[in-house]
């Protein structure tokens, strides 16, 4: 089953990268995380500028080392810990990057957008255009569905990977005292959470594309789902959820990615495996009750 | 190659308030080439779905190479399909997609390539295994859809409307690659070109409103074993008294400018062959043809009341 899984994977991948669809996304989202990033690195600029002017010390068009000064500050590290109140993950996020930090940001919010638009039609389009029926008689449905799910989450992975490349590209052009590795490092081992981020976004997403053959209908329902997603948690966290039902909203609020995307911060894999196991568990649920009704559905 | 191919036992389909199969029964021989013959709606498309298990049925057995319901592992590289009204992912090319099947149904690397290579070949396509699928034609497209039902060395190849959207040339091509497979596998083939079918199959079965009406080989369905059609120049009625005087023992049939000649249960067809022939000609009938049997498509047409 793991063999065909990787199989159709590898297929999937390649045919997705060479669709004109997928790859005007992922150049879209390369370009908005270059563009995020330098409008970060002008907004960052501006700031170190207005410091600069205002202690009366010379101005810079490469922005980066006052940033990097003030976030090594102690006096900045005591006010975040009173404003968080968790200060290892203050100190984890303060030895991030800024840039790189950034990006995670990013990377977090936009990536379950991109996943809507590249891979909500990744399975109801073959059903559509009855491509699967090739493949159907070949192998089972679920080791197909799962390769599906693989080659669409390295498509995800290669989304990421390019939206980090461009905003290195812009910190390595633009900010002065660029640390080009660390940052490198850091961009990527963000883009990897976001990935996991996405992965249960992902799931959600291929869920609904096997419940129909229409592509509109598969891209329209993921978007619905994303914003359904999005307000449920908003409710599960209002004061008034919270007052009157807080162990039913609480248990809610753990099925949905949000609940875990905080995890994701934490600076030591120990306290972040719970999370990130999380949301893989739930792309995987989220897909697995997609495919219930797919595998007893006609192909 | 001996026993039964694939077998159906009361299939049942609904679409809603459309019954699509109806309690459809029937089986293939092992290494026939068979024609799954009907009119549109009548259920070949959604028999296929079944068999090939993209369309789950209501009630009803199917038994593919004598193990059951098609198994993709079970089965893996033995049973392969060409669905009707599908189309290959676009964006890959053609040795890729045909890599990709090989690959799916269990060939290894080298072996996939080089089947891919060969069904390439085959459908005369070799030239075409870089192209993108979107950039084919709708005929080379159904080329390398048929292709993919050869990869390997199946022993069960379902086909349907397989010279849909081919150019006549390619469709005697396709028709001799085919009649090439007798033996080897065993085909069943769906389309509405009886002739084409004709041309091809020797076991026939009838589809009409999801239900198997007849069944049978060619031979039997149309008489081949016992009846001759000649055609005549005129009216064959102005023949017929003198052909059945020489031959007693033979039924004569005239329609037109057609003649039937139906032998007894103990005559071989070439026996009535000569025997017809001789007794049109001292009769003086000018003969331009002379078919055994009747066309698949005069027997689908009988059956029906038409």
């Amino acid at each position: 089953m793991l063999r065909d899984s990787l199989v159709v994977a590898a297929f999937d991948l390649f045919e997705s990268l060479r669709s004109r669809k997928v790859i005007v996304l992922l150049t879209l989202y390369l370009a908005g995380a270059s563009a995020a990033a330098g409008l970060f690195v002008t907004l960052l600029r501006e700031l170190e500028n207005t410091v600069a002017r205002s202690l009366a010390v010379g101005t810079t068009d490469r922005p980066g080392v006052m940033t990097e000064e003030l976030m090594r500050s102690e006096q900045l590290r005591d006010v975040l810990h009173g404003l968080v109140g968790d200060a290892s993950l203050v100190d984890a996020l303060i030895s991030v990057p800024p840039l790189a930090l950034f990006y995670g940001w990013l990377a977090l919010t936009a990536v379950p957008i991109l996943v809507v638009l590249t891979s909500g039609d990744a399975i109801a389009g073959d059903l559509g255009s009855g491509a699967c029926r090739f493949a159907l008689f070949r192998t089972d449905r679920l080791s197909w569905a799962v390769g599906k799910l693989l080659g669409q989450a390295t498509l995800m992975g290669v989304g990421v990977l390019a939206g980090a490349f461009g905003v290195w590209v812009v910190g390595f052009g633009f900010m002065a005292r660029f640390e080009a590795l660390d940052t490198a490092w850091w961009l990527l081992r963000l883009g990897g959470r976001a990935w996991i981020h996405g992965f249960a976004w992902l799931g959600g997403v291929l869920a609904v594309s096997q419940l129909t053959r229409s592509t509109t209908r598969a891209t329209g329902g993921a978007l619905f789902l994303l914003i359904a997603v999005g307000t449920t948690g908003l409710v599960l966290q209002s004061p008034w959820a919270v007052e009157y039902a807080p162990v039913l909203s609480e248990t809610l609020f753990q099925l949905l990615p949000r609940a875990h995307r905080l995890d994701l911060w934490r600076p030591t894999l120990a306290e972040r495996l719970p999370g990130m196991v999380m949301l893989l568990a739930l792309g995987v649920s989220w897909f697995a009750l997609g495919h219930i009704r797919f595998a007893r559905r006609d192909a | 190659m001996s026993g039964v191919a694939l077998r159906l036992r009361g299939v049942r389909k609904r679409y809603g308030r459309l019954t699509a199969l109806d309690g459809l029964e029937f089986e293939v021989p092992a290494g026939a080439i068979c024609g799954l013959v009907g009119p549109n709606g009548a259920g070949k498309t959604t028999a296929f779905g079944v068999v090939g298990g993209y369309v789950r049925p209501d009630e009803g057995q199917v038994d593919v190479l004598g193990e059951g319901p098609l198994d993709p592992h079970r089965h893996a590289g033995r049973v392969t399909l060409l669905p009707q009204d599908c189309a290959l992912n676009a964006h890959t090319t053609v040795g890729e997609t045909l890599r990709y099947y090989g690959r799916l149904q269990g060939l290894g690397r080298a072996e996939s390539r080089r089947e891919a290579d060969r069904v390439l070949d085959a459908v005369q396509l070799t030239d075409r295994a870089g192209s993108r699928v979107r950039q084919l034609s709708h005929g080379m497209r159904r080329r390398v859809q048929v292709a993919q039902a050869f990869l390997g060395a199946p022993e069960l190849v379902l086909l349907d409307e397989p010279m849909g959207g081919l150019d006549p040339h390619l469709v005697v091509a396709m028709r001799a690659f085919f009649l090439a497979q007798r033996g080897q596998r065993t085909l069943v083939i769906s389309s509405h070109v009886l002739h084409e079918l004709e041309a091809i199959c020797d076991h026939v079965i009838f589809l009409d409103k999801g239900r198997c009406v007849r069944e049978g080989s060619l031979a039997e369905l149309t008489g081949r074993g016992q009846l001759v059609r000649v055609v005549l120049e005129g009216d064959a009625a102005d023949f017929l008294a003198a052909v059945s005087a020489a031959l007693p023992a033979v039924d004569f049939v005239a329609e037109g400018p057609q003649l039937r000649a139906q032998a007894p249960a103990d005559w071989t067809i070439p026996r009535l062959n000569e025997a017809v022939l001789q007794a049109l000609i001292e009769a003086g009938a000018p003969i331009l043809e002379l078919r055994p049997g009747r066309g698949l498509e005069e027997t689908w047409m009988a059956d029906r009341g038409a």
